[in-house]
């Protein structure tokens, strides 16, 4: 086992093994005693360890230069995935900001709905826009709202901004609303600037309607509102309906074609009210 | 590995200076301190106890151990005394490990390394009371293997160097034949 092949020496080796480790022990414990209570060793570690820096700093330099290049990268890396994170967050940020916008919308709607709810003093139901139905002839939407509540066929439909249409047809659950747009619609209106009564039919397939029966001598402009007139005893007066975006003057005899559009568009409210007929 | 032991032959002092300065700067080297490092510097003194007795002088295993006192912070002689002891004891264990195969001789460092481990302790302890966490027994199982290591390392090294090399021996056949 042993490495060293040289013949033991016979004679004397020096001090023995074991009072070489009795003398180290005496020393360690002695150093340690004056280490710990006396000030003495601490010129001697000083002194032995200015020999020992130079050594340790050297041996610490690859790793401080590892560090030093690894920083780099881990920062340039962790920038990009910041500006990644940051980017995900913006993206989802704007979702949201987008949901709050909506969310804004329909607070501001029910705000006008309750309004309006206060201002009606006639039953009412609060509604939800379900669906739009997909005919290009007919302005209709789906409510979710039906008999259940009280709801029947020709019960006015309004938002906050003024009115939608009329409960066309009543199912248990949902009702069928046509809107001002309608064809098959037709509205008692008032135009409160000129002081003239007329009547709002809708066109079909288009966000317009028409005002028949205008006065001839109405001296009417673009851009005037039409309220509701209230006359059928459906509507409630004063609510608005739309405004007029032009004006076909008739020849001598006829009335003049007056078109106009909605004051409401459906794709704005998500909540709508309707006003339970009494009978 | 003991068919090693044979073939090798003394290392020289230049060798032996090299693997202690080596172990040294190995101990030096800034580890983290979350890694279960070795004392490479116990290690090759122990190794060196072992494998060439009475090559090294006591109060030089002494004085290096000075030296990582210094390095640690730690009492002054507490290392010294540590690595002073496991030079003597590891020269005590060179007839007995002879006869032992490798995970004997092993078992037979672990608990030498154990015992210097329990020395630190008590010397800690004596000294300021504080108590160390579980890490010392990793520590004893990583000095070792570091030993196994360095063991199978050195006499790898000190064998090839004690090899005729085959040139030579291929030569010889031939001029002989």
């Amino acid at each position: 086992m042993a490495l060293s092949q040289s013949p033991p020496p016979f004679f004397y080796q020096g001090v023995s093994g074991r009072t070489r480790l009795f003398i180290a022990v005496l020393c360690s414990v002695g150093l340690m005693q004056i280490d710990r209570h006396l000030e003495l060793t601490s010129p001697l570690r000083q002194g032995l360890s200015v020999l020992l820096h130079p050594i340790v700093e050297l041996l610490q330099l690859p790793r401080d230069m590892t560090h030093v290049v690894l920083s780099a990268v881990r920062s340039a890396h962790e920038m990009q995935r910041e500006i990644d994170d940051l980017k995900q967050k913006q993206v989802a940020d704007a979702a949201r900001l987008v949901g709050l916008a909506r969310l804004e919308a329909e607070n501001a709607s029910l705000r006008g709905l309750l309004e309006l709810r206060a201002r009606i003093n006639k039953p009412t139901v609060v509604a939800e826009f379900q669906a739009a139905q997909r005919d290009p002839f007919a302005n209709r939407i789906i409510i979710n709202q039906g008999t259940d509540r009280g709801l029947t066929v020709g019960d006015p439909v309004l938002s906050s901004d003024g009115v939608i249409g009329q409960v066309s047809r009543a199912y248990p659950l949902t009702s069928e609303v046509r809107l001002v747009s309608d064809e098959q619609l037709i509205v008692p209106v008032f135009l409160p600037r000129v002081g003239v009564r007329a009547i709002a039919q809708g066109l079909g397939g288009q966000d317009t309607f028409e005002l028949q029966y205008v006065n001839l001598a109405a001296d009417i402009h673009v851009g005037d509102k039409i309220i509701t007139s209230g006359l059928d005893g459906r509507y409630p007066p004063g609510l608005p309906v739309g405004e007029v975006i032009s004006i076909i003057p008739g020849r001598e005899g006829q009335f003049p074609r007056v078109l106009a559009k909605p004051a409401v568009s459906i794709a704005d409210h998500q909540q709508l009210l309707v006003i339970r007929h009494q009978p | 590995m003991t068919s090693r032991t044979i073939i090798a032959r003394a290392p020289s002092r230049q060798f032996m200076a090299l693997t202690i300065g080596a172990g040294l700067l190995l101990n030096l080297l800034p580890w983290s301190p979350e890694w279960y490092v070795p004392d490479f510097l116990a290690v090759i003194l122990v190794f060196w106890g072992i494998h060439a007795p009475g090559r090294i002088g006591l109060f030089a295993a002494w004085a290096l151990g000075l030296l990582m006192d210094i390095h640690q912070g730690s009492a002054l002689g507490q290392q010294a005394l540590i690595y002073a002891s496991l030079l003597y004891f590891g020269s005590a264990l060179q007839r007995r490990l002879s006869g032992f195969s490798v995970p004997g001789q092993a078992a037979h460092l672990a608990a030498l390394f154990a015992l210097a481990a329990l020395m630190t302790v008590l010397l800690r302890w004596s000294s300021d009371g504080s108590l160390p966490d579980a890490s010392i027994v990793i520590l004893v199982g990583a000095n070792t293997l570091c030993w196994m290591a360095t063991t199978n390392l050195l006499l790898g090294l000190l064998s090839r160097r004690a090899r005729p090399s085959r040139a030579r021996v291929g030569s010889r056949a031939r001029t002989s034949a």
